[in-house]
């Protein structure tokens, strides 16, 4: 089937198979790595990307379901070509580990911010309750990004 | 430069299922379906009667097993455990390499599977030829006679653990002008390649192991699969690159969990709360294969019994066990976290059955110098750490306040054993490092800055830590066992001290000719267990019911030894992942079998891993209780949460509860 998806502000069009989930299209078809596979059950988050604005688990969506859609991936968050707020606060924590969450927790932080203006602890718990980080323990992500403020 | 710790932000790691080389052959696996059955045929696929040969053992044992059944890299005549590999598939197409497998015919006749431990010892053998399910028999220390006024005992349990690091195993194989290429997510790159060099009877020149960016791996990336070969075979058959990532359902089913230990112990004391010594019998369940980490698994526990403490006698027998369930294997501890938990059971019965404080009857079991046990565990100076502790950390005062605080005390023995490699190449204004051991992002980036700075005044920024490759350094060991930050700590630490000698023969006074002067060093030297290695760990729970039937460990506390700490941000994180885990493992993380031997768990939520909404409030304080032997002063830390926090969250929540809890996870149902 012919779909058309707009990735990170890009259209990228493919002949696909009915079965192809969503992340393969952004992974194999799209050629962008940064959206990893953690489980394909929808139980880790790894694969989180926003559609229209709003947070899915890549690997439970087909990537027909996905035609006309626009999506955002880890390659298209940032702020003015550089990182933004939960980005630069991962980053002085020094909070993360072996990396394989980090971008379905970047992507779904983001979003999280974007919807609450600041990253409460409540926030933060809410937010991720659908994301695995196996190495850290969360806490060191809460510490991070607790009171991190949307700056305009 | 960009730092990897910076790139996985913007999503440009590069991990193993990223790596997409052309012409790539996709691998899939067609796996055993049952735990226990006589294979009468197999038609199409690659199969055993294609690759017949056997793994061996390569990883992070030490001790030396014998007369073990390896496993095989495809199952003959029978299919020993759910999950093993029976024939393979490959084609240029990943979706159409999956519909492949429907095509293979695998016939077979089912057999009474054995699953437990209780199976093993009273069910027919499960390999032809032997006369019993029995691995290994150990015995550990002496008979005594003498056993006090008062006696505990308990049928102490930990179940099975998937290690379930975020990132699956997998494998990209390329056998590529006679040389065969592999790019692995791996915490050895040495083990691989020994382990490939073996399995497929290949000279270790003639394979180049590269680690690329590891997702995790607590255990379970440290030995050789066998997909692993099998991707081999098939891209020197095919001269075609070769990928196999592993599915989470094949993760659940066939990557090695850990645990998996059983008990009946004995604790001979008096009255005043002395303990007199421990004895009775240690079980392990290796699976439907062994090696030598496996094998020997009991009596490693086993030598670790008397933990922190001065317990003048101690006799064990271990036993290594085989089952119809997927080859054990090490998850982050392998032995450690089974010897606390075992023992700090113990001394919480023993408090009961007397009725004194559970730290109070561990203090009085310390020794204030150096001790050897009768199962040859040296420890130094436990009891000054502890009773600091205790007062760090707030226990007496709480315990007023009539808080229910459950307290572990612990050791850590790191595996510093064969040492370790690092090699430091100054060159283009940077300074480029890599280890023997694997890093995946334990943070060991940060010590290796600390170390860099520290010797060579070179700034934090000029540093890359590279992942580990057996083409820029041919000989190293692995990253497991609480050991980095002291071995490879420590050849990072020699690497740079030899290259500060080169500098000021050069005469070269500044960082800035320095990075640019080529000059490059390794190190390599084994290494042995010294008691300046082993820290101590005082872990404390307290635990709440939701709702008032669902328990939480609402608060911890970890008062650890780590040495001389080379970087806060790593050590904390090494320490806060640690106890989650280590929570998971009693509320929640198990590898449960059905009566038939198929693991129950078939997702990531089912195998009850931690999320974010079981975090508890942590105090995590580290100290320096003495440097180490190793020049850097460091000890290990990777390990100590998930040593620590089994025992302390369990007396938690017996604390508020009034049920016993002897074996992990626990049985909610029995709870309430």
């Amino acid at each position: 089937m012919k779909v058309t998806i707009n990735i990170n502000g890009k259209d990228y069009s493919a002949d696909v198979e009915p079965r192809m989930t969503l992340v393969d299209f952004i992974r194999d078809v799209a050629g962008l790595k940064g959206t990893h596979v953690g489980c394909e059950t929808g139980h880790c988050g790894a694969c989180s990307v926003l559609i229209d604005g709003r947070p899915v688990k890549s690997c439970l969506m087909l990537a027909v379901q996905a035609n006309g859609k626009r999506i955002t991936t880890i390659e298209g968050i940032g702020k003015d070509g550089g990182p933004n707020e939960v980005q630069m606060a991962l980053s002085s924590s020094k909070a993360l580990q072996c990396a394989f969450c980090s971008t379905g927790f970047v992507v779904v932080g983001t979003w999280a911010l974007e919807e609450n203006g600041e990253l409460t602890e409540d926030v933060i718990k809410e937010s991720f309750i659908g994301n695995v980080c196996r190495c850290t323990g969360y806490e060191p992500i809460i510490k991070a990004l607790r009171g991190v403020r949307k700056n305009d | 430069m960009i730092d990897r710790s910076e790139r996985f932000l913007h999503g440009e790691t590069r991990f193993v299922q990223d790596i997409e080389l052309p012409d790539t052959l996709y691998l899939e696996v067609l796996r055993g379906p049952v735990a226990h059955a006589k294979i009468t045929s197999v038609n199409g696929g690659i199969s055993a009667k294609d690759l017949g040969l056997k793994l061996i053992s390569v990883g992070e044992s030490y001790r030396r097993g014998s007369g073990y059944q390896s496993e095989p890299v495809f199952a003959t005549e029978k299919i020993l455990y759910y999950g093993e590999p029976v024939a393979a598939v490959y084609d240029k197409d990943r979706y159409r390499a999956r519909d492949m497998l429907e095509s293979i015919d695998v016939k077979y006749e089912e057999l009474d599977p054995v699953v437990t431990i209780e199976d093993a010892l009273s069910k027919p053998p499960i390999h032809e030829g032997h006369t019993d399910n029995i691995v290994g028999r150990f015995v550990i220390g002496e008979r005594f006679d003498k056993k006090g006024e008062v006696t505990v005992e308990d049928e102490l349990s930990m179940e099975r653990i998937v290690p379930n690091p975020l990132e699956t195993r997998g494998i990209v194989a390329w056998y590529n002008s006679g040389k065969l290429n592999v790019f692995i997510s791996t915490q050895s790159v040495y083990s691989i390649r020994r382990g490939l060099a073996g399995a497929l009877k290949l000279d270790e020149r003639d394979i180049i192991v590269h680690q690329v960016d590891t997702g995790g791996a607590f255990g379970s990336k440290s030995a050789v699969y066998p997909e692993y070969v099998i991707a081999s075979y098939i891209s020197m058959k095919e001269r075609k690159p070769v990928k196999w990532i592993e599915s989470r359902q094949e993760h659940l089913a066939a990557t090695r969990p850990g645990r998996g230990a059983k008990a009946n112990l004995r604790l001979y004391a008096n009255n005043d709360g002395r303990v007199i010594g421990v004895e009775g019998k240690v079980y392990v369940n290796v699976g439907a294969f062994a090696d030598d980490l496996s094998s020997t698994a009991p009596s490693w526990i086993s030598s670790q019994i008397t933990g922190p403490y001065a317990i003048e006698n101690a006799y064990i027998e271990g036993l290594s066990v085989y089952t119809n369930t997927a080859p054990q294997g090490p998850y982050r501890g392998a032995g450690r976290p089974e010897a606390a938990f075992f023992i700090e059971r113990l001394m919480d019965r023993l408090a009961d059955a007397i009725g004194m404080d559970p730290a109070e009857v561990r203090l009085k079991n310390l020794p204030s110098g150096a001790f050897r046990s009768p199962t040859g565990l040296e420890v130094n100076g436990s009891r000054e750490f502890f009773e600091k502790g205790l007062n760090e950390i707030g226990y007496w005062r709480m315990k007023k306040e009539g808080r229910k605080i459950g307290v572990s005390f612990g050791i850590l023995i790191p595996a510093v054993y064969g040492g370790e490699s690092a090699k430091i190449t100054l060159k283009d204004g940077k300074a480029s490092v890599w280890l023997g051991g694997a890093p995946h992002w334990q943070r060991q980036e940060l010590f290796v800055k600390h170390i860099l700075k520290d010797v060579l005044g070179i700034d934090q920024e000029k540093v890359e830590l590279l992942n580990s490759d057996t083409a820029e350094l041919n000989v190293g060991i692995g990253t497991w066992g609480s050991r980095s930050a002291i071995v490879a700590g420590k050849a990072v630490y020699m690497a740079a001290l030899k290259l500060k000698e080169d500098a000021e023969r050069m005469g070269i006074r500044d960082t800035a000719s320095l990075l640019n002067s080529g000059l490059s060093a390794e190190y390599y030297e084994p290494e042995n267990l010294d008691p300046s290695f082993i820290s101590f760990i005082l872990t404390a729970a307290e635990a709440e019911l939701i709702n008032g039937i669902e328990p939480r460990i609402s608060r911890c506390w970890a008062y650890y030894d780590v040495g001389e700490p080379l970087s806060q941000e790593a050590v904390h994180g090494q320490i806060s992942g640690g106890l989650v885990m280590g929570i998971a493992e009693v509320l929640t993380e198990a590898l449960e079998y059905d009566k038939k031997g198929i693991p129950v768990a078939r997702t990531l939520s089912e195998a009850g891993v931690a999320y974010i909404n079981q975090v508890p409030e942590m105090h995590i304080t580290f100290v320096s209780y003495g440097r180490s032997r190793a020049p850097h002063g460091a000890k290990g830390v990777g390990e100590a949460g998930t040593v620590g926090a089994p025992p302390a969250a369990a007396r938690a929540i017996e604390l508020i509860t009034g049920k016993r809890i002897s074996r992990l996870p626990l049985d909610r149902a029995t709870l309430i």
